[in-house]
């Protein structure tokens, strides 16, 4: 069995570099392509589409592509707000995996990364309606007055990451409990 | 924990080492070293009758209570 989660976890693990490394590199391509990005299928996709879980920007605010320097580099630096979370959390999630590579998995250290993630995912998700507030502003600063937007709402993918975060902060209780139960039992004479 | 191993002091009484006493209950030296040490959470009641029978001993004559000191 261990043999097979090891397996497992290497997989993983490389995913999770791998993701770590190409989040920021995606986001920051986004913007510096001007806020558009060409598709394969010669279509093409635009910031608000790939961010539409969390932007409610319709169609006669929607800013016009290219966006200007100074918007790409706004909008960059508000896309920190819900990146940083994210990679702390593919980061966490990569150590995790390392341990259980290396055949470490009920011990204080696995302990401690999956509630590290699980409280950074929850931070990321309280976070999220203060991204999308920034980014409609970012999106829309350019456009003519009264027609500049701040929205805030909760969309049930909040509710949905708040529950996967609640359900990783329990899971590392449980482990918790399995380490305490490996310690006494590697005690036990 | 105020549970003491009186095991060194036993071992000494009936001239046996921790090797052959190891050897005789079936555990290995690191797992008496942990008894010995006092680092051990738990001891099994198997562990305990091998222990009594090899050194013809009570548990008691292994084992002891000792309040801990306030602080």
């Amino acid at each position: 069995m261990e043999q097979r989660i090891q397996r497992f976890a290497r997989v993983f693990r490389a995913i999770f570099v791998a993701a770590f490394v190409l989040s920021p590199v995606i986001v920051a391509t986004l913007w510096f392509s001007g806020g558009e990005v060409l598709l394969g299928d010669g279509g093409s996709t635009t910031i608000i589409g790939l961010v539409r879980d969390n932007v409610s920007l319709d169609a006669a605010h929607a800013p016009a592509f290219p966006l200007p320097w100074s918007q790409r580099w706004l909008g960059l630096a508000v896309s920190l707000i819900p990146l940083g979370p994210t990679m702390l959390c593919l980061w966490w999630l990569a150590r995790l995996f390392g341990l259980f590579t290396a055949g470490e998995i009920f011990t204080g250290n696995t302990v401690k990364y999956i509630r590290r993630t699980g409280w950074t995912m929850l931070a990321g998700v309280i976070l999220m309606p203060i991204h999308e507030a920034l980014l409609t502003l970012v999106l829309t600063i350019h456009n003519p007055p009264g027609e500049r937007l701040i929205t805030i709402s909760l969309e049930s993918g909040d509710a949905r990451d708040l529950l996967v975060a609640g359900i990783i902060i329990l899971v590392s209780w449980i482990m918790d409990e399995g380490r305490k139960l490996r310690e006494t039992d590697e005690l036990t004479v | 924990m105020g549970i003491i191993i009186d095991l060194d002091v036993m071992l000494a009484k009936k001239k046996t080492s921790s090797k052959e006493l190891a050897a005789a209950v079936g555990i290995t030296p690191q797992n008496l070293s942990i008894l010995k040490t006092g680092k051990a959470k738990a001891i099994r009641f198997t562990t305990l009758d091998a222990i009594c029978r090899t050194l013809d001993c009570q548990p008691g004559d292994i084992l002891r209570y000792e309040a801990d000191e306030p602080e």
